[in-house]
């Protein structure tokens, strides 16, 4: 039994006909989350529960807003406090303001203390928990991501939609700094592939590298892991005159907003860069470092090789071009077939490679030996940098299938939101915000208050304030309000 | 604690259907896939070119765990510790091909014995040794860790014909976050522990220990460590 991150009890329980009672006296567990595990002799876990204790003491978190009434664009100040709350205790709470809508009553829309006391326990002395077998046990639909997103998909033959087994799958992005990952797709064409941050809001690059000349035939399909259900059925909603007239306001206000809203407006979010000093190549450092803009301008890549890339051959044979590097250190010549990346990505059309000059590429990087990486070995490396730093669009469509590992970064809502509305209101540009204040992660310690500033929109409304969260004991809080602006 | 909470909210908020209709997960047949997700260990091809008597390596080749920079933890490889190049080494087993692992990507490593006990650790350090300018990152066993900590750094050393290589230790005490060279024997660790001298005698006189060697030395900064501990 675990709560509050800590391990509270280990019960040894022995089935009696495949069935056990498990009691524990109340006063052994503290209010909060309760978390039930049942292992078996293995250690492995064999089926989990989630439990919620109700505390004797509610803490609760109060609202004071020090107006009930605002005039357009007016500061407004909110005070977050804790009561019942131990002095080391922390909430982690979110909060909003925005403006009340007729769909109050149609969207289910409640708190968090509700979920929590659905999954609540009331016996007044002690607990009581019965393990019974469970005849619905099914695999799981996707594999567990406590370590992180895994990305899975599948690739199939264009023509019969047979799995394509056992291939290696590479994983990589368009980067200054090359992170490869690789994997061997099983029986049924499967690939899983574990990302860390650094992998957010790029686009991935997935490639099957000894499939053929060129991936044309072959269809990727991706996990779609966030609708599983198609179960679901559509219902019509019926709208009330009023609610059709406030969605119609909406419309308008949200076509106001991206009018003056449109310049430098940008919907994807930038890649996680926070660790860029931590990262290195995949491969560690190469031997040598070449620009060619320390050199006389050289017009294809076979020039660049042959005259400023020593130990490097680039060469055509068969209308094939092959790469050939020697190992200086090891004083032994590697077999034809040097891996070439591209930017960071395994580049398989050399056709391309060979029309880059001097004036395309800015850095080229040589492993001059032979490298172990996982269970592959690459012949020597040439890591090509251009200054464009993209991969050809020609290139991915032939050879590649990008997934666009879009990840919506921890919102903070912007400090100097008041300046930014003051500078509108000086430009004369109308501010037609619903949402006034948003903030997924505020927190609060002990008795500490929080205090909470925004200006109010030129929409004169009804707005909501609504705070959820939970405290560092598991106990979840939650407390509404209501402001106007005239 | 933060992350504990906000998963089990998201499982209660986002899951109910799933709480409610019992939902167990049988996941021992991803238990393969989920290997697979462990670091790769890199590093460029290495072929022996010793041609001294004697090995260059700190004992043979083993299981063992690679604790890399990042944190993460590639478990059960077959590696070795060259004394020489002060570099890891790593047996590959499909192929049994060796490969220098590289030091930037290699934080600390564990060497374990054929009955799976850890048989040594070795840890990257920055220290400044006497053939070198500036200091630079070294592979040091720990032997003994505490408010006094004991390093060896195990390298090997070739004999005037230029034929044989021997080996060489070169013991390191850490305290408050500076190394302190030191060599086994009694003068030298007196020395290097001005304020702890008389505890030190006491140390060794009580214990019978003459540090001379290696276990020894060991033992004696071990209760030196036990006495600041008792004494605080």
């Amino acid at each position: 039994m675990r709560s509050r991150g800590r391990i509270l009890k280990n019960i040894p329980v022995t089935l009696s006909n495949g069935t056990a009672k498990v009691i524990i006296s109340k006063n052994d567990i503290p209010a909060g989350i309760l978390c039930i595990v049942l292992l078996n002799h293995y250690n492995n876990t064999v089926a989990e529960k989630l439990t919620y204790i109700y505390p004797d003491n509610y803490p609760s978190v109060k609202i004071n807003a020090l107006q009930k009434a605002y005039k357009k664009g007016d500061k407004v100040v909110l005070e977050l406090e804790l009561n019942n709350t131990g002095y080391t205790d922390t909430a982690w709470l979110s909060v909003s303001v925005s403006e009340k809508t007729p769909f109050q009553d149609f969207i289910n829309n409640q708190g968090i203390t509700s979920y929590m006391l659905f999954y609540s326990e009331f016996e007044p002395d002690n607990y009581e928990w019965d393990i019974l077998p469970d005849n619905n046990k099914r695999p799981c639909t996707f594999i567990p991501e406590n370590r992180g997103f895994v990305l899975t998909g599948k690739v199939l033959q264009k023509t019969d939609n047979e799995p394509i087994k056992n291939e290696l799958t590479m994983l990589s992005y368009a980067d200054s700094i090359t992170s490869l990952k690789y994997c061997y797709t099983d029986s049924s064409g499967k690939f899983y592939f574990l990302l860390d941050q650094s992998y957010d809001n790029r686009d991935l690059i997935l490639q099957l590298i000894n499939y053929g000349t060129g991936t044309k035939s072959i269809t990727w399909e991706i996990d779609n892991k966030f609708n599983p259900y198609t179960s679901l059925n559509n219902s019509t909603l019926e709208l009330s005159p009023e609610a059709i007239e406030y969605l119609e306001y909406c419309r308008k206000i949200t076509l106001i907003n991206e009018i003056y809203n449109a310049k430098g407006k940008s919907n994807s979010m930038p890649p996680v860069i926070n660790n860029a000093c931590e990262r290195r190549n995949f491969c560690g450092k190469p031997d040598y470092e070449i620009y060619p803009a320390d050199f006389v301008e050289l017009d294809d890549f076979r020039e660049i090789s042959e005259n400023i890339l020593p130990g490097v051959k680039f060469r055509k044979r068969r209308d094939i071009y092959y790469v050939q590097i020697y190992d200086f250190k090891n004083k032994i010549i590697m077999p034809p077939g040097a891996t070439v990346l591209l930017n960071g990505v395994p580049c398989q059309s050399l056709d391309y490679i060979s029309s880059l000059g001097s004036n395309d590429i800015k850095r080229i990087d040589v492993f001059q030996s032979q490298i172990l990486y996982g269970e592959l070995s690459f012949y020597g490396l040439l890591s090509i940098h251009t200054y464009d730093g993209k991969i050809p669009e020609a290139y991915l469509d032939n050879h590649a299938y990008i997934y666009k590992n879009e990840v919506r970064l921890p919102y903070t809502f912007p400090v100097n939101d008041i300046i930014l509305q003051t500078e509108k209101r000086i430009k004369n540009q109308p501010d037609f915000r619903q949402t006034l204040y948003w903030n997924p992660s505020l927190i609060i310690s002990g008795t500490n208050k929080a205090i909470i500033e925004f200006t109010a929109s030129d929409l004169e409304a009804g707005y909501n304030i609504s705070v959820q969260g939970i405290t560092s004991g598991g106990i979840p809080l939650e407390a509404a309000s209501e402001i106007e602006v005239k | 604690m933060k992350n504990l909470i906000i998963s089990i909210i998201l499982v209660l908020i986002t899951n109910v259907e799933l709480i409610s209709q019992k939902y167990y997960c049988n996941c021992t047949e991803d238990i393969s896939i989920t290997e697979d997700f462990e670091k790769k260990l890199s590093g460029r091809i290495y072929i022996n070119s010793n041609m001294s008597y004697g090995s260059p390596f700190f004992y043979k080749w083993a299981n063992g765990d690679v604790i890399m920079s990042d944190g993460q933890v590639v478990k059960n490889k077959y590696i070795r510790y060259n004394r020489y190049f002060d570099d890891l080494v790593w047996l590959r087993k499909s192929d049994y091909k060796n490969a220098t692992v590289d030091k930037e990507a290699v934080n600390a490593f564990i060497i374990y014995a054929e009955n799976n006990t850890p048989y040594a650790y070795f840890r990257k350090t920055r220290i400044k040794n006497w053939y070198q300018s500036d200091s630079s990152d070294v592979f040091l066993q720990v032997l003994e860790e505490g408010n006094i900590s004991l390093y060896a750094f195990r390298t090997v050393m070739v004999n005037k014909n230029e034929d044989e290589i021997y080996d060489k230790n070169v013991y390191y005490l850490q305290i408050n976050n500076d190394y302190y060279k030191i060599d086994a024997n009694r003068l030298s660790l007196l020395r290097t522990l001005p304020d702890k001298k008389a505890q030190l005698k006491q140390i060794l006189h009580r214990n019978k220990l003459k540090v001379r060697f290696e276990p020894q030395l060991i033992e004696a900064i071990e209760l030196l460590n036990k006495d600041y501990e008792f004494s605080n």
